[in-house]
């Protein structure tokens, strides 16, 4: 019986193992793979261990932008604030949250609040214009934005918005003033014990004449645009190329043209690009390097 | 005795794997074989498909941009070195954006770099002179102003990617004039793209030298840095995976498993990505295999089923013969094989039935000889016997007492011959159906009580005591005399092969419609080899101890051939050493 049983035994198991044979090799060969690929998790991991940041300044995170935005007029120009501006500069900041959010493929976001009154400055035109707006007017930027700030985000201020000035945790803050009068200017807002801008230059490795002291404290960056650019049909293809490339400067990026020859090493929204519609126009890859986009 | 299992034949076993050795190694080959050779020839095919596709894609980017640089490659037919006119200029830029929609800008340069002439989408009618660009200092001028095409970065606009073209213009004399340059939308390019087809599922996509997407076949994903994805920065670093030793199987960014190969494209350090989802890409090879499978288990059953059936057809002929030969080794010589195979083996059940034919004849000739043989020396031993007793009793003159021994000798000779002849007439009879019974309701105490009376003289001579407790048994169906027979051959072998002073027991008992009767002895035992052949004919125990006991050995056949006349059956059961009980049963009356 024995002899039998081993026989039968090996007859079931023989079934058996050509059976499990044929099942394994068919899973091995259609299921296997001929050579391995990296992981997709390993592509996740590395896009997210990236985030965007101001330009140069990986520690300054971008990933959120809220910018918040005035129209500031003059007091002898008061006549002249634009009741609807709201609905003008609506138009404009769509196109430069949707060009930036391109350019940084969905790294970094802007979402914009936009202050519904033109805030009417205490001090007349001459006050707050400089003589020469070479350099864009940063003192048009430098004390409006003080004023804005003293008036609309200290409890004290007689246009103090609790929700409006409330801090916006987790984003970047950009200040954006539409401006009744001359000018077109950004830039980032340090916090520094220095006591001279030529300390905070050196501090900064950047041209003295490049940095102003400022008493703004709720937000990182500001920018001032003339009105025209945004509302004039003369500009109005390019308006918001004209905004944004001063916004970028908030965000810390460089110009990317000779302000003395016009002449531009680059012919994006930073350089030769400035003059182009914004639907035309890009940040040139070596920037997006430099703000962590790469 | 046999059991009918199937798996219980070694003869069996052995052709069951021997066939499957034959015929299931070779399929279970084949079918691996089949199988390898489907995935090979699949991998094959995704390569080639993925190559064709790719490289015909890459063929049509290829022209597309060519064809649109060739725009940009303007010669004038004059010989002046200076810079065309602006209404020339003007006129060249209408033509060329109203005739190649995928051109968002074009513009003039002047040899010191500054714009002459701009028109876009936005201003059909030209740039203001103010916002003329200085572009000195720009790559595409400097490019194109040392007589070479420019093709540039992609860029991302809000209008889709673009990338800028510049080339130089030239003179009569191939001598560079001023540049021109244009910003081309890659909408083109996402077309061929969106065209290309890679099974129900598969994709195309492209990306720039900084791996951002400028296409993809479904639209979606674009300007997304897939500069971490599998492949892309591989082939942006100028490596193509083409070929079935190039085709990748990995997890896409786009989800799920894909097949992926791809191509580089040198001159714009761009990187064209096809994947196919390996679902889709395996739909065919995962029902070619499953086939082959379920085909190859199919034919595996049926192999084994038609390996049963072969050697059942082999071995139940051969079981046949088998229990024939064991028929025909028991004297039954009229056995007959009944074998219907149309091949040798059914010639072997014929030969094998001629065989029996003519040993029954054999048995039959030997039978009448025996007879004859017998009954003619019946008359001369009987004379023999009868004149010894005739001398022994002074009818010849005196006798001397050693004459009496010798004659004594002579005359237990003579015993013995007669008890030969009249064994081999009664057997001669039994063979040819000649034994005569008469059965009749006979009560069997009288034939033994007769019997031991009769054997008396043997049981004293060796010191042998019987023990018969008859008891009130039932009439049997039995014919006296050979009842008589029976017992005095089962008994005189008892006390054969009982040691001096051993015991006999006669006993009864009443089994269902069976009166069976048992001669228990206290004798030397038989082994179980000799047990089987003790009913045979002139089979004699032969053992050290029973060696010199004299028989003919054809007494336990008799006594065989007897009980089964009567209906009845006889059997034994014995250990050597502790003695026999010889049983037979009779029917009742």
């Amino acid at each position: 019986m024995k002899a039998i049983h081993r026989n039968f035994s090996l007859f079931v198991l023989g079934l058996a193992a050509l059976a499990a044979l044929a099942v394994g090799f068919n899973v091995f060969w259609v299921g296997g793979s001929f050579s391995a690929g990296p992981a997709v998790s390993g592509y996740r991991a590395g896009l997210a261990g990236r985030g965007a940041h101001i330009y140069k300044n990986p520690g300054a995170n971008i990933e959120k932008i809220s910018m918040r935005v005035f129209h500031a007029v003059p007091k002898n120009k008061a006549t002249e604030a634009i009741g609807s501006w709201p609905g003008l500069a609506e138009e404009a900041l769509q196109k430069v949250s949707a060009f930036h959010e391109l350019q940084f493929g969905g790294k970094s976001k802007i979402s914009y609040e936009i202050f519904l009154r033109p805030i009417v400055l205490e001090r007349d035109n001459l006050y707050y214009d400089s003589d020469s707006t070479n350099n864009g007017n940063p003192h048009a930027l430098i004390t409006v934005a003080e004023e804005i700030e003293r008036r609309v985000f200290r409890e004290s201020g007689d246009l103090f918005d609790k929700n409006f000035a409330a801090p916006r945790e987790g984003s970047y803050p950009v200040m954006g003033i539409i401006y009744e009068g001359v000018g077109a200017v950004g830039g980032i807002i340090y916090d520094s014990d220095a006591e001279s801008p030529e300390a905070i230059a050196k501090e900064l490795n950047v041209p003295a004449s490049l940095v102003y002291r400022v008493n703004v404290t709720s937000s990182d960056g500001f920018f001032l645009l003339n009105r025209e650019f945004l509302f004039d049909p003369r500009y109005a293809p390019r308006g918001a190329t004209i905004l944004y490339h001063e916004f970028a400067h908030a965000l810390g990026v460089e110009d990317r043209y000779d302000a003395k020859t016009d002449r531009a090493s680059s012919d994006d929204i930073m350089g030769g690009g400035r003059r182009e519609p914004i639907e035309m126009n890009y940040l040139d890859p070596t920037t997006l390097k430099e703000m962590g986009v790469f | 005795m046999r059991s009918n299992n199937i798996f219980q034949s070694k003869l069996h076993n052995k052709i069951l794997l021997m066939m499957m050795l034959v015929g299931v190694v070779p399929l279970l080959a084949s079918g691996v074989l089949s199988l390898y050779s489907i995935n090979v020839s699949h991998r094959l095919n995704v390569a080639e498909i993925e190559d064709v596709l790719l490289r015909g894609t890459a063929e049509e980017l290829s022209s597309f941009i060519s064809g649109v640089a060739g725009i940009f490659e303007l010669q004038v037919s004059f010989e002046q070195t200076s810079d065309i006119e602006r209404e020339s200029q003007n006129f060249i830029l209408d033509q060329m954006l109203k005739e190649h929609a995928d051109l968002e800008e074009v513009s003039f340069i002047s040899l010191q770099g500054i714009e002459t002439a701009r028109k876009n989408r936005f201003y059909p009618v030209g740039v203001l002179a103010e916002d003329l660009r200085n572009e000195s200092g720009a790559e595409k001028f400097l490019t194109a102003r040392l007589g070479r095409n420019y093709l540039g970065p992609v860029h991302f606009t809000l209008r889709g990617p673009m990338m800028t073209i510049a080339a130089p213009v030239k003179n009569k004399n191939g001598i560079v004039i001023s540049v021109l340059s244009g910003e081309l939308n890659l909408r083109g390019i996402a077309e061929i793209i969106d065209r290309a087809r890679l099974g129900n599922n598969g994709y195309l996509y492209l990306t720039e030298r900084d791996g951002f997407t400028i296409a993809k076949s479904d639209t979606s994903a674009l300007h997304e840095n897939l500069n971490l994805a599998p492949l892309v920065s591989d082939i942006l670093s100028g490596k193509n995976y083409l070929g079935p030793e190039g085709q990748m199987r990995y997890d896409s960014v786009f989800g799920g498993k894909v097949v992926g190969a791809g191509l580089y494209f040198p001159e714009l350090s761009w990187a064209l990505i096809a994947e196919w989802p390996v679902a889709d890409a395996d739909a065919i090879l995962n029902t070619l295999s499953r086939q082959t499978v379920l085909f190859s288990f199919a034919v595996f059953l049926a192999t084994i089923a038609f390996s049963v059936f072969l050697a059942r057809q082999i071995v139940n002929p051969i079981r046949v013969l088998e229990s024939g030969a064991k028929q025909v080794a028991e004297g039954k010589f009229e056995t007959r094989v009944t074998i219907k195979t149309g091949d040798e083996i059914e010639e072997l059940g014929d030969a094998f039935n001629e065989m029996t034919q003519g040993l029954k004849q054999l048995q039959e000739l030997k039978d009448e000889f025996v007879f004859i043989a017998a009954h003619e020396l019946k008359t001369p031993v009987a004379a023999i016997k009868g004149y010894l007793s005739l001398v022994l009793d002074g009818f010849a003159g005196p006798v001397s007492d050693q004459i009496k021994e010798f004659i004594g000798k002579v005359m237990n000779a003579n015993t013995r011959l007669i008890r030969l002849v009249e064994d081999l007439l009664e057997v001669a009879r039994s063979e040819a159906g000649r034994l005569e019974i008469a059965v009749s309701p006979t009560d069997a105490r009288e034939p033994i009580r007769v019997t031991l009376e009769e054997l008396k003289p043997l049981l004293e001579e060796k010191g042998i005591v019987v023990s018969y407790e008859a008891g009130d048994i039932p009439l049997a169906l039995a014919d006296s005399t050979r009842l008589r027979e029976v017992m005095i051959n089962l008994i005189g072998n008892a006390i054969k092969y009982s040691p001096k002073g051993g015991k006999i027991f006669v006993t009864h008992e009443v089994s269902g419609r069976e009166l069976i009767t048992r001669i228990k002895d206290t004798g030397y035992g038989i082994s179980p080899e000799a047990r089987k052949k003790l009913f045979g004919k002139f089979y004699r125990v032969q053992t050290s101890v029973t060696k010199d006991i004299p028989g003919t050995g054809l007494g336990l056949f008799i006594v065989k051939q007897i009980v089964e006349k009567m209906s009845g059956r006889i059997w034994v059961e014995s250990k050597e050493g502790e003695g026999s009980i010889f049983s037979f049963a009779l029917p009742l009356a």
